[in-house]
C-alpha cells in the first residue's frame, strides 16, 4: 500500500469518504468558515490599510478579532485535514492541493514575520501618524494568500488524472 | 522581503494552474447530445465522494478496454435506491451516459442497467436536460 | 427561463468559464456574509464591544453590497452553464429561498435592529442569531447542489 491508500484506509477517515451526509457536512462547515473567518480577516486587512472600521484603533480591531480568527483556524484546518487524509489517494497527485499547501505554508511564514512588525505591533501603529509600510504590506500580502487559498481550494475538484495515466498507459 | 517573494511564487502558481484544469460542470465536460451504450464486466467500484466511480471492462471484438463511468455523491444515488453494495466486481451491466467531450474512455452514467433486468439511476445530474435529443 | 441560450453555449464551450465564475463566486460570498456576520457578532456582543453597532453596520454596508453584487451576477453564470440540472436539483430551490429570505431580512429587520440605539439586547441578539442561520443556511444549500 501506498503511504496515501494506508492513510485514508484509517477507519474513521473511510467512513467520511464513503458517508451520505457526513462528507458535505464537513464541507459545508469549512466553507461556512471562508464565509465568516475570512470577512474577520479581510476587514482586519482594510483596517490597516486604513480603508475602513476607522473609528477603531488597530489595536481594537486586531485584538477583538483575533481569538475569533484562532477559532475559526482550527475549525478550518480540522475540516481540511479531514477532507484531505479522506481523499489522500486522489490528492496525492493533485497540484491544487500541492499549491494550496505551499500557500499555507506561506501564510504561517507570513503570520510569522508580521506578527513582531504589525500583529502585536498595533500601539504604535495606532500611535504613528501614518500607516507603516510594513503593516499595509501584511495586509495586502494577507488578502492576496486567502484569496489564492480559497480559488486553490475550489480548484482541487477539477483535476483529473486520467489523461495523465492514459498517457502514461500508451507510452508502456 | 522573503515574504513578498513566496506570496509572488504563490501567485505565480495561481494564476498558472488556471489554464491546466480539466471542467467540471457536466455540461463543459459531457456532451449529452452524445449518448453512448456499454456493456461489459464491473473491474471496480469506488464509493465514495464526492462523485461515485465505478469501472467496467468492454469487449470491443477481440480488444477489451476499460471504461470509466462517474456517478453522484453517496447521499445522491442513495436518495435514488442505491446502496454501496448495489454494483459489485464480477456483475455484468449496460451502461447508458454521456461520454467525456475530450473523447477518453470516460462517462457520466445516466443509468446502469443489470442482467437480472433490475435498473437503477445513476446521476451525477439526475434530470435530463429536455434540451438534448 | 433561458434554457437554451447562446450564453450557456459560450460558458460550455470554455472550459475556463465555470471555475472561473467559482473563484469569484466564493470570495464575493466571504465579503458579503463575513462583513454580515462580523454585525451579527457585534450584536450577539462577542466581537469588537468597542463598536457601536449602526457604525459597523455603516462602514460593512459598502462591502456587504459589492460581494452580493458580485456573488449574485457570478451565481447567474453559474446557473446559465446548465440550467436544467439545477431546476431539477431540491438543494438549489432551498438555497435560492433561502438567499432572497436572507437579502430581503438582511436590508429590512437586520438593518433596522443594527442601526437603531433602542433595541434591546434580547432582541438584537435573536435578530443576529437568525441573520447567522439564514446564511449559513444558504453556504449549506449550495454545498448540497452536489450531493442530493
Amino acid at each position: 500500500m501506498t503511504i496515501s491508500e494506508s492513510i485514508q484506509s484509517i477507519d474513521f477517515l473511510t467512513a467520511i469518504r464513503e458517508s451520505a451526509l457526513v462528507y458535505p457536512i464537513i464541507l459545508g462547515t469549512h466553507l461556512t468558515c471562508i464565509a465568516v473567518f475570512g470577512g474577520m480577516i479581510l476587514m482586519t486587512d482594510l483596517r490597516l490599510l486604513g480603508f475602513c472600521l476607522k473609528n477603531l484603533t488597530i489595536t481594537e480591531v486586531v485584538t477583538s478579532l483575533r481569538p475569533w480568527k484562532r477559532v475559526g483556524g482550527v475549525v478550518m484546518i480540522t475540516c481540511g485535514l479531514l477532507l484531505g487524509s479522506s481523499e489522500a489517494v486522489k490528492y496525492a497527485p493533485n497540484p491544487y492541493f500541492w499549491t494550496k499547501m505551499v500557500v499555507l505554508t506561506c501564510i504561517g511564514i507570513h503570520a510569522l514575520v508580521f506578527r513582531p512588525l504589525v500583529y502585536n505591533n498595533t500601539e504604535a501603529l495606532d500611535s504613528s501618524p501614518v500607516i507603516p509600510t510594513s503593516a499595509k504590506a501584511a495586509a495586502w500580502l494577507s488578502m492576496f494568500l486567502w484569496l489564492s487559498m480559497a480559488c486553490l481550494g475550489r480548484l482541487i475538484a477539477y483535476y483529473e488524472p486520467r489523461q495523465a495515466v492514459q498517457a502514461l498507459l500508451l507510452i508502456k | 522581503m522573503r515574504t513578498k517573494w513566496m506570496g509572488l511564487l504563490a501567485g505565480g502558481l495561481v494564476i498558472a494552474a488556471v489554464p491546466g484544469f480539466a471542467h467540471h460542470s457536466f455540461s463543459a465536460e459531457y456532451d449529452r447530445s452524445k449518448p453512448i451504450s456499454l456493456k461489459g464486466t464491473v473491474t471496480k467500484v469506488e464509493w465514495m465522494n464526492p462523485h461515485a466511480r465505478f469501472y467496467v471492462d468492454v469487449k470491443d471484438g477481440g480488444k477489451v478496454t476499460n471504461w470509466e463511468f462517474e456517478l453522484g455523491s453517496p447521499n445522491g444515488l442513495m436518495r435514488q435506491g442505491w446502496t454501496r453494495n448495489s454494483l459489485k466486481v464480477g456483475d455484468v451491466v449496460e451502461v447508458n451516459g454521456s461520454r467525456a467531450k475530450d473523447g477518453s474512455n470516460l462517462v457520466n452514467a445516466n443509468n446502469v442497467a443489470f442482467e437480472d433486468g433490475k435498473r437503477v439511476l445513476g446521476g451525477a445530474s439526475s434530470a435530463d436536460d429536455p434540451n438534448t435529443k | 427561463m433561458l434554457l437554451q441560450n447562446a450564453i450557456a453555449d459560450a460558458l460550455n464551450n470554455t472550459e475556463w468559464a465555470f471555475p472561473l465564475a467559482e473563484c469569484f463566486h466564493i470570495p464575493a460570498f466571504a465579503l458579503s456574509i463575513g462583513t454580515i456576520t462580523l454585525v451579527d457578532l457585534r450584536l450577539l456582543g462577542v466581537a469588537l464591544p468597542g463598536e457601536n453597532p449602526a457604525k459597523l453596520l455603516k462602514d460593512t454596508q459598502p462591502y456587504t453590497l459589492i460581494g452580493l453584487i458580485i456573488v449574485v451576477l457570478s451565481g447567474f453564470i453559474l446557473y446559465l452553464s446548465q440550467t436544467a440540472i439545477y431546476l431539477a436539483n431540491a438543494s438549489f430551490y432551498f438555497k435560492i429561498i433561502v438567499l432572497l429570505i436572507a437579502i430581503i431580512y438582511n436590508y429590512t429587520i437586520h438593518s433596522k435592529v443594527a442601526s437603531s440605539p433602542n433595541v434591546s439586547p434580547g432582541v438584537a441578539k435573536l435578530v443576529a442569531a437568525i441573520s447567522l442561520a439564514l446564511w449559513v443556511a444558504v453556504v449549506f444549500g449550495g454545498i448540497f447542489i452536489a450531493f442530493v
